[in-house]
């Protein structure tokens, strides 16, 4: 699995995977998010891109449940990435999707986490 | 006319170590696209089996070093249908008072790979009992 972090914009950071988030993988996205939600200065904006990975299971959507329960504590929230099928799935029948913010893209995820950050400060 | 014998399951057996998970997974996908498949049963296949073998990592060699304990995966063609079966000789559970499913707390490990299994495919049994290994088989039928 490669795994990259990333600053979107001054707000928002980025950890992008690519491969099988399974359990082998899982710990190195598990330390990435939990990096990256604690170089957050302000509340926590995290967006999850998962464009490039193939396959997730339980203990992967164990990790990306935990990063968003922690980002929504820090008055944050996460936003996921992803339209691969086998992914979308294992968050449709376990009831994640919409909890994890769950976008086709990039950029629908990065909106969703704007607008929500919108009415954060508002 | 007699009834047709039932082929011979393929099988394979890795260490209890997670790494070998991929390997698990692109063989039961081979497998089931061999007997017919469709693509996205392929994929409920691999994601359940994945979990089983998982679950098995996790739970059935407590105290022991990875790659110590053995997980044997048999995959049984059927007529129409795959039948997977993954065993493991560990420390086994007792059914009756085992936490397994918490539908309501998604990361909780275990019970949402049982979940999973349960929910991708058709029929699934578990056969525990305490010291005495546990047995996961799962049958998938395929739409066609």
């Amino acid at each position: 699995m490669r795994i990259e972090r990333r600053d979107e914009t001054d707000w928002l950071k980025a950890v992008a995977a690519e491969g099988e988030l399974d359990a082998y993988t899982g710990p190195e996205l598990q330390e990435a998010l939990g990096a990256a939600l604690s170089e957050c200065e302000g509340p926590p904006w995290l967006l999850v891109d998962l464009t490039d990975v193939l396959y997730l299971d339980s203990m992967g959507l164990g990790i990306l449940v935990q990063a968003a329960k922690q980002a929504a504590e820090g008055g944050g929230a996460l936003a996921i990435a992803c339209d691969t099928p086998v992914v979308l799935k294992v968050f449709d029948i376990s009831g994640t999707r919409e909890m994890l913010g769950v976008r086709a893209d990039v950029e629908e995820a990065s909106s969703l986490l704007a607008a929500r950050r919108e009415g954060a400060t508002r | 006319m007699r009834p047709a014998e039932p082929e011979p399951p393929v099988q394979l057996s890795i260490p209890n170590d997670a790494k070998w998970l991929t390997v698990v997974r692109l063989a039961v996908s081979g497998v089931a696209s061999r007997l017919g498949a469709s693509y996205e049963e392929v994929d409920d296949i691999k994601v359940a089996v994945s979990e089983a073998c998982t679950n098995a990592i996790d739970h059935a060699f407590p105290g022991q070093e990875r790659g110590q304990g053995a997980i044997c995966i048999r995959c049984h063609p059927g007529d129409g249908e795959m039948r997977v079966e993954v065993e493991d000789g560990g420390c086994g559970f007792d059914p009756q008072t085992a936490d397994v499913v918490d539908e309501s707390a998604p990361e909780k490990r275990g019970g949402l790979g049982l979940f999973l299994i349960q929910k991708l495919m058709d029929e699934t049994e578990v056969v525990s009992q305490p010291g005495g290994g546990t047995r996961v088989t799962m049958v998938k039928r395929f739409a066609r």
